[in-house]
């Protein structure tokens, strides 16, 4: 089967490529070229392979339901399938495999020239035409405890973490997201022209297609690239200019308002990621920051005194297990821990004045208070 | 992955299919020993992916691939690692065709016995996310254009062949060749990931 013919979906989308080199295998066409050329060229890619693996996947969960039912012959006829949108006569078809037509005739030619113009008159007004063009334009809330993965129209994926809110702008140059709090991990499709961005209030992160997670905390912003390289900028200059850092795969960083504060590797990768798992596992962090994350899957509020915030915990937290932990700290460290919601018997210890006044400004909150 | 963590992945593979593992027991020529590696780095995974359309599970596929790297031990006269490739690739697809012979029965009496899950994604979705993958899958299909859906039952369930299926539509007057149909089936595929993604995008209020 030669590649060059115009309707082969090969020459359009990964998507589509793949679905024809799936299909091509499936039903023992292309058995001669298995082995070199334009597959082993194409499954060279890593991005290839996994839009391959989606299509292997969603037909191993397809022919495990029911057969749908064969249309009967009058639906068939009035298909536009059947009628020329993907019916190719058999004559032509023989004849197109020896060589390739000229594919433009004049009006595709008048017609381009026309698009073009109307490009160029409209080029001031791009970038709010091509939000709209591109149709992603929305906002991601979870609520605290909450966690969901989002596949966007690219192909890319955010697993989003409790309590986070995300905007997703795509436009025709650029895939922009905003992560006001929280955390999100992104698998990016790889779309050389339009490069993915995930800004925070301090730096913008720009990947192309990999994986790497953002974590929003009060203090500073944490990046984790799990796969692939992404670089790191102030929000203003995303164009890769000189200030950008370049992280790779395995690293981390973290950033605060004042600049980079450093970069390191990342032991285990799997433990990073472990949160979309359902566990929070730290190594050796500070317990105010480790709060600020177990608050995003809290659904009561938290208090700890600041007097406490610098106790360095190294652990696992389960995101279903939130309250048990909590309660556990009191063993760990000398801290109390004081549930408003139960003033009067807390631990057998006596309940202070501070500590009705802390639980009066929210009276379902858990407060962790130094002994 | 360096020559000798290639080299020992190799062994691992042919290991759990039950084979000759160790090179060093085979008393292969270094120099070919290194090309055998090598070709295992970069063609193992993409002759599963081959397989894996047809076989229609990943498990059979890294199986069968597994065999078909260990046939190229028998091979006494160095070859290069292009003539390697080709033959990896036929050996593979003749043990799939056997194997599909021999099993086609077995896979008629229990056809969920095909059907794992995908072992890509990073960790195990929730149960009910792929319950409801399924019954957006099942919409999915049904929603397909009638010509594109009768395309894949024939394929997929009645494992009728791209050229019976092309004949089958000219007894209806639609008069497609076998290339058309595979067209087709890919289209199917394509469509209905599309419209589990477009759903699923939906479903998220923003």
């Amino acid at each position: 089967m030669s590649h060059n013919d115009e309707d082969d979906l090969r020459t359009r989308s990964i998507g589509d490529a793949a679905a024809q080199w799936y299909t091509d295998f499936q039903t023992d066409a292309e058995q001669a070229e298995a082995d070199h050329g334009e597959w082993g060229k194409w499954s060279s890619s890593d991005e290839n392979l996994s839009a391959y693996d989606r299509l292997a996947d969603l037909h191993q969960r397809m022919i495990t339901l029911p057969p749908p039912a064969l249309a009967a012959d009058d639906e068939l006829v009035a298909s536009p399938f059947a009628n020329g949108a993907g019916a190719v006569p058999l004559l032509d078809s023989k004849r197109r495999r020896g060589f390739r037509r000229w594919p433009f005739g004049w009006a595709q030619i008048s017609l381009a020239a026309c698009l073009l113009a109307a490009v160029i008159l409209a080029a001031p007004r791009v970038p709010a035409i091509a939000y709209r063009l591109s149709g992603v334009d929305s906002r991601f809330i979870t609520s605290a405890g909450e966690q969901r993965e989002v596949m966007l129209p690219d192909g890319s994926a955010i697993t989003i973490g409790g309590d986070t809110s995300i905007q997703v702008r795509y436009g025709l140059w650029q895939r922009r997201l905003t992560l006001d709090r929280g955390e999100g991990m992104f698998k990016v499709a790889h779309q050389l022209a339009r490069p993915f961005t995930v800004c925070t209030n301090v730096a913008c992160t720009t990947a192309v297609g990999t994986i790497f997670d953002v974590r929003v905390y009060a203090a500073r912003v944490s990046v984790w690239v799990q796969q692939g390289v992404v670089s790191i900028s102030p929000p203003e200059t995303t164009q890769r200019g000189e200030t950008a850092l370049r992280l790779l795969g395995g690293q981390e960083l973290s950033y605060d308002l004042r600049g980079i504060k450093r970069v390191s590797p990342v032991d285990n990768p799997r433990l990073q990621g472990a949160w979309i798992a359902g566990e929070l596992v730290y190594h050796s962090r500070p317990l105010a920051e480790v709060l600020e994350d177990v608050q995003r899957y809290s659904t009561r509020p938290i208090y700890l005194d600041p007097a406490a915030g610098d106790l360095q915990f190294t652990g696992s937290v389960l995101q279903s297990y939130i309250n048990d932990w909590l309660r556990g700290l009191a063993s760990v460290y000398a801290v109390r821990v004081v549930d408003c919601q139960n003033l009067p018997i807390e631990n057998g210890s006596p309940v202070s004045e501070d500590d009705r006044a802390l639980c009066s400004k929210a009276s379902n909150r858990i407060l962790i208070r130094p002994r | 992955m360096n020559s000798e963590t290639a080299l020992s992945s190799f062994e691992d593979a042919i290991d759990q299919v039950g084979g000759e593992a160790s090179f060093e027991a085979l008393r292969l020529d270094p120099e070919h020993a290194a090309r055998l590696a090598e070709l295992f780095q970069t063609e193992h995974k993409k002759v599963v992916r081959f397989l894996v359309a047809k076989t229609g599970s990943w498990a059979e596929a890294r199986d069968v691939a597994a065999q078909a790297f260990t046939q190229l031990l028998t091979i006494k006269e160095p070859q290069n690692v292009r003539q390697m490739a080709a033959y990896v690739y036929k050996m593979a697809s003749n043990i799939a065709h056997d194997r599909h012979r021999f099993t086609a029965i077995r896979r008629r009496i229990h056809k969920d016995s095909r059907h794992e899950f995908p072992t890509t994604t990073p960790s195990p979705e929730p149960l009910a996310v792929e319950a409801e993958r399924m019954i957006l899958l099942q919409k999915a299909i049904g929603n397909l254009d009638a010509v594109l859906r009768t395309t894949i039952r024939l394929r997929f369930w009645d494992g009728k062949s791209s050229e019976e299926i092309a004949k089958f539509f000219r007894t209806k007057g639609i008069n497609v060749d076998d290339r058309t149909v595979r067209r087709w089936i890919a289209k199917a595929l394509r469509q209905c990931e599309q419209s589990i993604l477009d759903e699923e995008g939906e479903r998220t209020p923003s």
